[in-house]
């Protein structure tokens, strides 16, 4: 089959932090499809898989050493699938490879309440270590002609649904997973970042939490039209944020940041920057959302300790509980709703990995939001 | 004696015409059958400034005794004063409110008066620094009043130090500084730069409060000011008139002291700008070329402190005192002689280079609304009669425009740039949906009271400043503006003269009247 296949290489992973390109990232035309692990196991060939932040930092040898445990070499990555099943069945996976699909009985106690996100057992169980389809090398990923899922990664695809629209679907349930999140309530909602995450947390928090205002800080003018689209109230450049929520919540300001802030900043980055500027913006006794995947950063705290801010990570998606429905639920109801399909801008097919990537990388500078991998036409898929 | 302003019509012959552009300057080229507006000459300034003080003074004008028989022992004294936003650019020690001031102290101390208070009449400007008070009002003043508290700047945000008069007729409240309306005389001490400025408006405006400034700062106001510079057509004259004659009404003994200054705006290095380009020697275009050359290759930050720092070698021109109304008559008048200029019949397309410098950027930066303001506001509304410009046609104006504010002076404008031009750039929704929020956000009103900013609601105003102008104007384009910074103020961008001219024939068609106010220094066009 085809696919792009990540080796472990020390010396590529550090070539990577130069030049991608000379990284551990390969395209192939002769891997050999996954076997099926299970009884309840299926094989699934892509139609889009997407490109998230996540697998561009894996790419770009950027990703935190937190993962090492939890992944396996070599891989194929692309958690971001819609696909056929053997049958024609069309599916969107949720990635995560928790205990059902690791065949762990009795499940870990996260597990056993349907939150997957929370699995304690990322690392064992008859599948090899991987936190997800797409870093676990028995699994393989969308990024290829062929994956293996287990049954309860699969969701069927109503018949109406564009593949775009589909392949949406697992960012969205990302950010309704950060909207519905504890804390995550009041009248002035901030978020940092308006790549596909932030657009999707924007387009979640109009749904699920309600905030009277909703401020959005995007770097890039396109950025801006869709977060206005989606529901943001405010929407500003970056740089504006600090005096655009000062003037929303009536706040003070000092040199290191506001008095007052924000209920909520929700931060779709995960960077150093944004991290401190989320700190800066929201209120005393506030909630900061980390969405965006933030690896090593070096953080003053101090504002996070005085004015006794939490901050919470929101990783993933499994059963909101308060809700009672599985997040995949909501987030297919969540791309119909909101339109998200029209964040996709641009596919590609997997021979032009390095179009793709660069394309990616520089979503929004070029005007995109979503670039996804297009295995639709490929042969060996219809074979 | 100067001689008077004029209108000439470009030929063949007619040298390019200066463009002021911010802090620099542009030969322009205009097209045959252009006009170009001059300002007059210089007026003769008075020889003896102190002697005419004091004989205002002492020889008032209207219904006013001498000053000496107004000022008694044991009396409650408060000398207002016009602030850092006149004259433009500031005028060469000694300022004229420093003569002024100290001839009226000096009557003071004469008569036993110990209770003397200075104001600064800031209205919603931002504070002034030490060292321009200082300038403004000399050395001996500052140093005797403002290490003992004397020497104040009116608080428009100060409930315990404002004082509610009442409401005019028109139902307008009139809250002025309680000090001011509290002492047993007022005497204000203006500078009368253009038409607009002086009158009624002095203490009206100078020492309201927001409550108050807020019945004829609005766009309503604005759109029927026809121009604000011509008095009979003013409903920001007339609205300040109905406070004022109320505030005299309640008892509050205003001693008005108004002057007036020529023309002569530029020193030595750059007193080119002073003379019509054909009149320009080997030696006037030399200074223009090393001038332009150097200010092109300095960095921006620098050239505009070289600006800030000029101090303009104006004479003085008139002096008057006394009851507001009948001295303002006079200065009304005297304003007129320097600066009216008949123009016969409006034009198409106006242009004007815009200077570095306007009312609310004096040693700050000229933020994208103020240039908006000087433009829209200011030279548009130079006018007495009708506009320069006909209604539809299209206004070019010359400025780099940088996409830039004083974080300081200009905090609340960075906000509305940001957020409100961002939404809409329409006068009315401007006012209906965003002033209150920002006329009472309380950070805004701290760093009016307690820093040097300017109120949270002053960058509103600068937008209403240009309200009549955009409900008049086809369009306006901006030349050598920052692309960026223009757009977001609702105008066009255009690279050179030349483009403008072209891209303001889609708005008024093909071969248009042009017509180009030669400003600075200031002249108000008679328009018939």
């Amino acid at each position: 089959m085809k696919a792009l296949v990540f080796e472990r290489s020390l010396p590529r992973l550090a070539a990577a932090r130069v030049a991608w390109k000379a990284g551990p990232l390969a395209f192939t035309r002769d891997a050999e499809e996954p076997p099926l692990p299970g009884p309840d196991w299926h094989r699934v060939r892509p139609r889009l898989a997407g490109i998230c932040g996540s697998d561009l930092a894996t790419v770009e040898g950027r990703s935190s050493r937190w993962f090492e445990p939890i992944v396996s070499f070599p891989f194929v990555p692309g958690h971001e699938i819609v696909g056929d099943l053997d049958d024609g069945t069309r599916v969107v996976v949720e990635p995560v490879l928790a205990c059902a699909a690791r065949g762990i009985d009795p499940p870990c106690e996260a597990c056993s309440e349907g939150a997957t996100d929370r699995c304690e057992r990322l690392a064992f169980g008859h599948l090899q270590p991987g936190l997800q389809t797409g870093f676990c090398t028995d699994t393989g990923g969308g990024w290829s002609t062929a994956l293996v899922a287990h049954e309860s990664q699969l969701h069927r695809v109503p018949d109406g649904m564009s593949d775009e629209a589909a392949v949406m679907v697992e960012p969205a349930a990302c950010a309704i997973h950060a909207a519905v999140a504890p804390g995550v309530t009041g009248d002035t909602v901030a978020v940092i970042g308006a790549g596909t995450l932030g657009l999707c947390t924007i387009a979640a928090l109009r749904t699920h939490a309600l905030p009277g205002r909703l401020i959005a800080a995007a770097k890039h003018p396109e950025q801006r039209r869709l977060a206005r689209e989606l529901g943001a109230d405010t929407v500003v450049e970056p740089a504006e944020l600090r005096r655009a929520v000062r003037r929303a919540t009536g706040s003070m300001a000092l040199d290191t940041g506001l008095t007052g802030g924000a209920d909520v900043v929700v931060d779709c980055v995960g960077s150093e920057a944004t991290i401190t500027e989320a700190l800066a913006v929201v209120r005393p006794a506030g909630t900061i959302v980390l969405v965006g995947m933030p690896g090593r950063v070096n953080l003053d705290l101090t504002p996070l300790w005085q004015r006794q801010v939490m901050l919470v990570g929101a990783y993933a998606y499994g059963t909101e509980v308060d809700i009672g429905r599985r997040t995949f639920d909501l987030a297919f109801d969540l791309v119909q709703e909101a339109g998200l399909e029209r964040l996709v801008s641009a596919v590609y097919p997997l021979e032009r990995f390095r179009e793709a990537i660069d394309h990616a990388t520089a979503a929004g500078r070029r005007g995109a939001v979503k670039v996804a991998f297009d295995l639709r036409q490929e042969r060996e898929r219809n074979r | 004696m100067g001689r008077p302003g004029f209108v000439l019509e470009v030929d063949r012959s007619t040298p390019p015409t200066l463009f002021f552009h911010g802090e620099g300057f542009r030969l322009e080229p205009l097209p045959v059958g252009s006009r170009v507006v001059y300002p007059a000459e210089p007026l003769e300034p008075i020889e003896d400034p102190d002697d005419a003080i004091r004989h205002a003074l002492l020889h008032p004008l209207g219904d006013r005794e001498p000053l000496p028989a107004l000022l008694f022992p044991g009396m409650k004294l408060t000398i207002a004063f016009d602030d850092i936003s006149l004259p433009l650019p500031p005028m060469r020690a000694p300022d004229v409110r420093q003569r002024v001031i100290e001839a009226v102290l000096d009557l003071a101390a004469e008569a036993a008066v110990d209770d003397v208070v200075l104001i600064a009449a800031l209205a919603l400007h931002r504070r002034m620094h030490d060292h321009e008070l200082r300038h403004a009002l000399g050395a001996r003043v500052f140093d005797a009043f403002e290490p003992n508290g004397l020497l104040l700047q009116h608080d428009a945000e100060d409930p315990a130090n404002l004082v509610h008069l009442g409401h005019t007729d028109q139902g307008e409240d009139v809250e002025i500084n309680r000090r001011a309306a509290e002492s047993d005389l007022l005497v204000y001490v203006n500078i009368n730069l253009v038409a607009m400025d002086g009158g009624h408006k002095s203490v009206a405006t100078g020492l309201a409060s927001y409550r108050s400034l807020r019945h004829h700062h609005n766009v309503q106001t604005m759109q029927h000011s026809r121009s604000f510079m011509d008095q009979e057509r003013s409903e920001l004259h007339s609205s300040n008139w109905r406070m004022g004659r109320l505030i005299a009404a309640s008892g509050v003994k205003v001693f008005q002291i108004e002057t007036t200054l020529n023309n002569d705006t530029f020193p030595k290095p750059f007193a080119f700008l002073q003379k019509r380009e054909w009149e320009w020697s080997a030696r006037d275009r030399a200074s223009y070329f090393a001038a332009a050359k150097a200010l092109d290759r300095t960095p921006p930050r620098i050239a505009r402190s070289l600006f800030q720092t000029q101090r303009a070698p104006y004479g003085i021109t008139g002096v008057h005192a006394g009851e507001v109304e009948a001295v303002h008559a006079a200065t009304t008048a005297n304003v007129y002689r320097q600066q009216l200029v008949p123009v016969e019949g409006q034009t198409d397309v106006l242009t004007m280079g815009l200077p570095y410098i306007c009312p609310y950027n004096v040693n700050s930066i000229m933020n994208p609304i103020l240039v908006m303001c000087l433009g829209l506001g200011y030279f548009f509304n130079l006018y007495r009669g009708k506009p320069l410009v006909r209604q539809g046609g299209v206004l070019i104006m010359s400025h780099p425009t940088p996409w830039e504010f004083h974080p300081v002076h200009h905090p609340s404008y960075i906000d509305f740039f940001e957020q409100v031009l961002s939404e809409t750039t329409d006068p009315v929704e401007i006012e209906a949906k965003f002033e209150e929020d920002f006329a009472t956000d309380p950070w805004y009103v701290h760093l009016y009271r307690t820093s040097h900013a300017y109120h949270g609601v002053h960058p509103f105003y600068m937008w209403y400043w240009g309200a009549h102008a955009l409900q008049h104007l086809g369009g306006v384009i901006v030349v050598g503006g920052d692309p960026k910074a223009v757009r977001r103020l609702g105008f066009k961008p255009a690279s050179s003269l030349r483009d403008a001219l072209e891209m303001a024939e889609d708005v008024v068609g093909r071969d248009p009247s042009i017509t180009h106010i030669h400003n600075p220094p200031i002249l108000l066009a008679d328009v018939t």
